[in-house]
């Protein structure tokens, strides 16, 4: 009990966290319980993760024109979002720690503005778009001795990795053009860089353990999380100059389920 | 009676026969709906193939029904319109002043298999006996496609296709055939007004609130293609219909219309610099839309009246729609029409026109400002660090494929 009142008490000191968010009972066959962490409940395998994800999405274009360039020239400051999705192979588990495994992404964005008239001010009706697709490959840690072994549910994570993007560009005809000495050039491609984000996950377990253990039961799912993340890529062709720079850096938050 | 076992075997025996002959002979008529044919070709699936439009109507398109018939005997085969709510099985719905049906086919067949060629004339003429003038097959005429009624949706119509007792006027045996009609296109959109694009014009409207409607249809002057061939002979003021805003803006209008393709080839100079002045110049006080109303130089494109399909120059749905394959610097009249189900056209909206100009998309914006990217998904222009990038790409994804066999292995 003193170990358990202790446990508590570091959890309470090293986060603001509501203590209501694990200082939840749950209703058993034999009564009223409250949460007790040391209790651990016999899981299905656990090797993938899998996330849904969304966040505003302000590529990083200008940063190659000094911080003021075409991107904010076309598009404005308007907040655009992405949605993705991850999946991450937990491959090593190393016990009362974490695991360690790689993990890829895709995502989606795409940003709309009526383009300007030519040598004027005015807007014309015709839309210019850019779409962005990043993705990337990462190496994930994730520490879940917290939630684990301590009971706070928590799981800070680190990714870190390549990132890679296609991108287009279209007008109202169809994907954009620009003339060039060899022909027209198609306004569309991709970027590859690094990407980093680190990120803290809520285990969503704490707050209903019985369905936690009939989602594990029923589909598998060891974990589900709230999770929220910051998050750069930095896709310039690691200092080429022939990239768009559609890397962003920016938070990210949405569900994420290890099974 | 003396043996009324022997009396009563003699009545059913004689019952039997009755209702055995009155079953071999009665009439009947069955249509093989299936096999039914137009002399026009079909329409697609989406289209009603099997409804009568204003089209079918105006080339007498003739549909043609395979029956198979049986007793018939020296009966009449009659074929008879009505509307979805009327019968025409009663002889009331045929004769005489209370006629609600009209005859569109008749004859008398001289084999089981039959094929009834019926005109689609017939079918929408609606020439009913109670109401006077000519009647029967035949009686429908061109001026019969012209659709006067206030209503454009479309109107049911069955066919009762049936043997007819010449005596008694009585129906014998039959089958019935339903389909609609539809002569009139739906009411036209509002408030239609353009914007200007790069070699195209954005075209913005109102949704009609016809119901029949099942998408629009739209019509330049000049035909995109055809710019020297503008109707637009009469010169017009076009100053007069724009307000005094735009008279502040004529000088960067005029450098507009310096950066087309040459400019219209219709009308004179003075009235292209003021026209594109307008049409720029609304463009960029109002999100690049223009609406100048009746002041378009068109002759062949007049607000509520029927299109000339010469000038049609593309398709929409909804609310907006884009006519592409334009000219930089010519200014294009356009009106819209709604077309419905079985491909009628109604009648033109407002008139609108516009000039079309080049604009800068964001990737015309990036390459002028220095950037370098582009070119394909694909697209290899070297630089530093490329290899580099897609080799680290490939060594993770074969890390990762190479862990998970081998710990499938290992299991």
């Amino acid at each position: 009990m003193t170990r358990f009142v202790a446990r508590w008490a570091v959890a309470m000191a090293v986060l603001s966290f509501p203590a209501s968010a694990w200082a939840q009972g749950y209703d058993t066959p034999d009564g009223h319980s409250w949460h007790r962490y040391s209790e651990r409940r016999i899981e299905s395998p656990q090797s993938y993760a899998f996330e849904v994800r969304f966040g505003p999405y302000e590529p990083l274009i200008d940063d190659e024109f000094g911080g003021t360039g075409p991107y904010h020239e076309v598009f404005g400051d308007d907040r655009r979002w992405f949605i993705g999705v991850e999946l991450d192979y937990q491959m090593l588990r190393i016990p009362h720690f974490g695991s360690v495994g790689p993990g890829f992404s895709w995502g989606y964005t795409s940003m709309s503005a009526n383009a300007k008239l030519t040598g004027q001010d005015a807007y014309s009706a015709e839309e210019t778009t850019l779409w962005i697709m990043p993705m990337y490959v990462v190496g994930v840690l994730r520490v879940d001795v917290f939630a684990n072994d301590l009971g706070i549910p928590l799981v800070p994570y680190v990714k870190a990795g390549l990132g890679y993007a296609l991108w287009k560009t279209s007008d109202g005809l169809g994907t954009s053009t620009y003339p060039s000495g060899d022909g027209d050039v198609e306004g569309k491609g991709r970027s590859y860089g690094w990407h980093f984000a680190p990120g803290i996950m809520l285990q969503l377990d704490s707050f209903d353990r019985h369905a936690a253990r009939q989602l594990d039961n029923s589909v598998g799912v060891n974990h589900s999380y709230f999770f929220l993340e910051w998050m750069r890529s930095e896709l310039d062709g690691f200092g080429a100059g022939d990239q768009l720079r559609v890397g962003t850096s920016t938070w990210a938050t949405g569900l994420a389920f290890e099974f | 009676m003396r043996h009324p076992k022997t009396f009563l075997l003699v009545a059913l025996v004689a019952a039997f026969a009755v209702l055995w002959t009155g079953s071999a002979f009665a009439q009947t008529v069955a249509i093989n709906e299936g096999s039914i044919q137009r002399s026009t070709s079909f329409r697609s699936s989406s289209q009603n193939p099997l409804w009568i439009s204003k089209s079918d109507c105006l080339v007498n398109d003739q549909i043609m029904f395979p029956l198979t018939v049986g007793s018939y005997g020296s009966y009449q085969l009659e074929v008879w319109a009505g509307s979805a709510s009327d019968d025409c099985r009663t002889p009331e719905a045929r004769r005489g002043t209370t006629a609600v049906c009209w005859q569109v086919w008749k004859g008398v067949p001289t084999s089981t298999g039959l094929e009834v060629m019926v005109s689609v004339r017939d079918i929408v003429s609606r020439n009913k006996p109670s109401e006077g003038g000519p009647t029967g097959p035949g009686s429908g005429t061109i001026d019969d496609c012209e659709w006067t009624e206030a209503t454009t949706a479309p109107q049911e119509v069955a066919l009762y296709f049936m043997f007819v007792d010449a005596g008694s006027d009585q129906q014998m045996g039959g089958a019935i055939w339903k389909t609609k009609f539809d002569l009139a296109g739906p009411t036209a959109p509002n408030s239609v007004s353009a914007g200007i694009g790069d070699t195209l014009i954005v075209v913005n409207w109102k949704e009609s609130t016809d119901t029949d409607k099942a998408g629009y249809r739209f019509y330049c002057d000049p035909i995109p293609g055809k710019e020297g061939e503008q109707t637009n002979v009469e010169t017009f003021d076009l100053d007069a219909s724009l307000d005094g805003d735009l008279d502040a803006n004529d000088g960067d209008a005029g450098d507009a219309g310096d950066t087309g393709d040459g400019g219209t080839d219709a009308g004179d100079a003075d009235t292209d610099a003021d026209t594109e002045a307008g049409t720029t110049t609304e463009a960029g006080t109002d999100g690049g839309t223009t609406n100048t109303g009746s002041a378009c130089p068109t002759n062949v494109l007049v607000a509520s009246t029927a299109p000339n399909e010469a000038y049609y120059c593309g398709s929409g749905s909804g609310t907006s729609g884009k006519v592409s394959g334009l000219k930089n610097g010519v200014q294009y009249s356009i009106a819209v029409a709604s077309v419905d189900g079985v491909g009628n056209v109604g009648k033109l909206s407002n008139v609108t026109c516009a000039t079309p100009g080049p604009v800068d998309d964001f990737f015309k914006v990036y390459r002028d400002a220095g950037g370098q990217a582009g070119g394909g998904f694909c697209a290899v222009t070297g630089g530093v660090g490329h290899g580099a990038g897609i080799a680290g790409l490939l060594l993770v994804g074969l890390a990762a494929l190479g862990s998970t066999i081998r710990r499938r292995r290992n299991r």
